[in-house]
């Protein structure tokens, strides 16, 4: 009887046409999606040039490298800044007026000045060029002080006298890599879109219910009619169902690895462990939210659809870095939060080199399963019908 | 006035299907307006990374230096010198970034040799970019007076210190009345594009799947109503839920963020409401376009997230358009909520209210009412063709066939 209900599950599943092709078309679409925009992303990093307003008056003349330095930002095909040359502060600030500039520098007081309309990204990168200029000025003075002929040298910066300039382009800095591979942070939208998936397995659950329970289904009424356990018929069903899922949720995950080349690290078993746990998850998830008899089925669906977006939501679907500021300030949340952890799984393959951070939310995830599972064969056991 | 009457009764029927959706779409916007890329509008250098500085060099000048620059701009963080713990660190987010001074760094930068620091930061982080540029003015610096030759490492490393604390004057210039618009309020109007198709598209959708049902549309295609008037009293229905919508997200938008709101120009409110009834127009066009193709409830779900996450992901609601290729932009154009997004930032840039200031913005709005008739023009033909087509009885079976 097991494998017979098994069975009738998967080809009824099949043949719901809509219910799988929409299953693997969801995934196929959005991260092909993603694909475009956030390659787009990655290449495009380095930013546009930021247009701004340089008041070219006789104070800003007399700073010389001031105005070499800006000349320099702004030369080539990858300029920092696009700089409209303006010689009076009334013309740039009409230019910040209408927005047709991020911000505009003059110097006063052998300074040079920022004026912005608004905080964000492009006006923090001009103060700190700007910073950046005060600092080393302020340096070959202070230099100049006790040693006029280094100072001398080092302010041939960008004039390069008798050839001897002071390296500025010296890497200071190197990048530590704490695991073979570079962080990404791309990467995350993919496994929080496998995650999302998962848990739309949820909708299989909500049939493997609703076909125990007689006054919700006429498969419901047959089955309460047969003679087997209900634990049983819910085992069968709930086992055809998560192979259903697995299998479509693994052509999403390859389409991703073969065709889009998302990296998932290099144990492509374990993927298909994350894949097959969060998809027993995501069902029993769904199983759990079936159980309430009086809830019609619209109803549920839309409770699973809301609670499974807003978990994708915090495993970082939507917004990059959502999950790292739910992990720092709401651990708990993060932590039962389904889809954060099968998003998280997915980056420990991605990001360790061992696999004990991956047990545990692979551990966590079947926890979850255990206890969903557990709720529904207590729940529909011995349940008797006065009248459906 | 009958098909618009029968779609509030359905409505009333799965009304509590509907709050659902409402409630957790509500509560999805008010989770991104609290916790979004709030650096995209704020400055992120008033905020204090967290950062761990592992020195294995031992006591020297130069690290001492670094580390008194360091936490002058963020919060340090002790951590065990293991690269398990740094990697634990990293990955739960116990720190933006992390610096290493490896053995014989002091030496080699005593001898004006390569010397060169570790360090490891959370990709993408703004905060961990900031910390890593202030730590390498520092050494750039360092290096200027090690050049003297007549520095001590102590001097040299204090001189550093000294003259990084040297910062650029920076005026914020107001150019009207009213403060400037605040971070939640430009994340609310930022994401409200996505919230408002969710909603339209669940909304509209959830009640017209029940005319595609088999028995229900051979009912209705015997009927004596013309398609524009199914049409038009469907197009009715989804402004009530449309507008309704609208109302209560704006109400809802408005609690949070009442302190921003009472500083505000009212002139600029009138234009972001403006802007978001453009938009509201768009959605309700793409709601009635799905709805013509949803056949039922389950197929929805995955169709609303589809057309909403698309749409949102093309026009700059998740990633910022200035973050955007060319290429990918010349495709974002021709999606609506792009020119929704524009005009949110000029609105929310707003210095004056002359034409030369409003004209893009209605421009903006204009393009959207264009788009949502256009969307509203293909649904009817649509619409039409489903009605009389013969083709459209093709695959239709009855219940007691299937």
């Amino acid at each position: 009887m097991f494998w017979n209900i098994y069975r009738k599950y998967i080809l009824r599943s099949v043949r719901s046409k809509d219910m799988i092709g929409w299953t693997l078309l969801f995934p196929i679409l959005l991260s092909t999606l993603f694909y475009f925009t956030l390659q787009s992303v990655e290449e495009d990093m380095t930013f546009h040039s930021i247009p701004t307003a340089v008041v070219k008056d006789q104070p800003m003349e007399a700073e010389v490298y001031l105005v070499q330095m800006l000349e320099e930002v702004s030369a080539g095909d990858e300029a920092m800044l696009d700089i409209f040359w303006v010689s009076e502060e009334k013309e740039a600030d009409a230019l910040l007026e209408t927005g047709e500039v991020q911000g505009y520098i003059s110097v006063e007081k052998n300074e040079p000045r920022l004026f912005v309309k608004e905080n964000g990204i492009y006006q923090t990168i001009l103060k700190n060029l700007l910073d950046r200029y005060i600092q080393i000025k302020d340096t070959i003075v202070t230099i100049a002080k006790k040693d006029p002929v280094t100072a001398l040298k080092l302010s041939g910066m960008t004039a390069g006298i008798n050839g001897e300039t002071f390296d500025f382009e010296e890497e200071f800095i190197r990048d530590l890599n704490l695991t073979g591979r570079k962080p990404s942070a791309t990467v995350t939208y993919y496994y929080a879109l496998l995650a999302m998936i998962c848990l739309y397995g949820g909708f299989h659950g909500l049939v493997v219910v609703e076909n125990l329970q007689a006054n919700l289904s006429p498969q419901g009424a047959r089955n309460t009619l047969s003679p087997g356990s209900r634990w049983k018929l819910f085992c069968a069903s709930y086992l055809g169902a998560v192979t259903v899922q697995f299998v479509c949720v693994a052509v999403s995950f390859f389409y991703m690895l073969l065709v889009l080349k998302v990296s998932f690290g290099t144990s492509i078993g374990a993927a298909l462990g994350t894949i097959l746990a969060g998809s027993m998850t995501g069902i029993a998830f769904g199983s759990v939210i079936a159980l309430p008899s009086k809830w019609k089925g619209g109803l549920k669906s839309g409770v699973l659809v809301g609670i499974s977006m807003l978990c994708c939501f915090f495993a970082g679907l939507m917004v990059d870095g959502i999950s790292y500021a739910v992990e720092q300030n709401m651990p708990v949340l993060a932590m039962v939060n389904p889809a954060a952890r099968i998003a998280d799984a997915f980056y420990c393959l991605y990001y360790y080199d061992g696999y004990a951070s991956y047990f545990k939310n692979i551990g966590i995830l079947l926890g979850m399963t255990a206890v969903f599972g557990g709720i529904c064969v207590m729940a529909t056991r011995r349940v008797q019908y006065e009248s459906i | 006035m009958r098909v618009f009457s029968a779609c509030m009764k359905i409505m009333k029927r799965r009304k509590l299907t509907m709050m659902v959706y409402f409630i957790v779409f509500a509560v999805l916007l008010l989770s991104m307006m609290f916790t979004g890329d709030s650096s995209m509008y704020g400055d992120f250098t008033a905020k204090k990374p967290k950062y761990t500085l592992i020195n294995r060099d031992g006591s020297s000048a130069a690290a001492d230096g670094l580390a008194l620059v360091l936490e002058e701009m963020g919060t340090f963080v002790e951590l065990e010198d293991s690269k398990e713990a740094m990697m634990d660190a990293g990955f739960y987010g116990a720190v933006d970034c992390i610096f290493v001074i490896p053995k014989g760094y002091g030496e080699c930068l005593r001898e004006g040799k390569d010397a060169a620091l570790e360090m490891w930061q959370w990709p993408s982080s703004t905060t961990g970019y900031y910390l890593r540029s202030a730590a390498e003015q520092y050494l750039s610096l360092m290096r200027m007076y090690q050049t003297t030759g007549k520095m001590s490492e102590e001097e040299t490393a204090e001189a550093a210190v000294a003259s990084m604390e040297r910062k650029t004057e920076v005026t914020v210039r107001k150019y009207m009345d009213g403060a400037a618009v605040g971070e939640n309020i430009r994340l609310f109007q930022r994401f409200l594009p996505y919230i408002l198709l969710l909603e339209c598209i669940s909304g509209v959708g959830i009640v017209f799947t029940v005319f595609r049902k088999t028995e229900i549309r051979m009912r209705n295609l015997c009927s004596p109503v013309k398609p524009t008037v199914f049409a038009m009293g469907k197009l009715l229905y989804a402004l009530v839920v449309g507008i309704g919508v609208w109302i209560l997200l704006h109400l809802m938008g408005g609690a949070a963020t009442i302190n921003d709101i009472q500083e505000l120009d009212f002139r600029v409110l009138l234009l972001y409401l403006g802007n978001s009834l453009a938009v509201l127009a768009v959605a309700i066009s793409v709601a009635l376009l799905c709805s013509a193709f949803i056949s039922n409830e389950n197929v929805l779900h995955f169709a609303t997230n589809i057309v909403a996450l698309a749409m949102s992901f093309l026009s700059g609601v998740f990633v910022p358009l200035e973050m955007m290729g060319e290429g990918i932009l010349k495709v974002s154009k021709l999606i609506p909520i792009y020119w929704y997004e524009q005009n949110e930032g000029r609105i929310s840039s707003m210095t004056g209210f002359q034409w030369e200031n409003l004209k893009p913005v209605y421009e903006g709005i204009l393009i959207q009412a264009g788009f949502a008739a256009a969307l509203f023009c293909i649904y009817l033909v649509v619409n039409k063709y489903q009605q009389q087509a013969e083709e459209s009885f093709g695959t239709v079976k009855t219940e007691i066939e299937q």
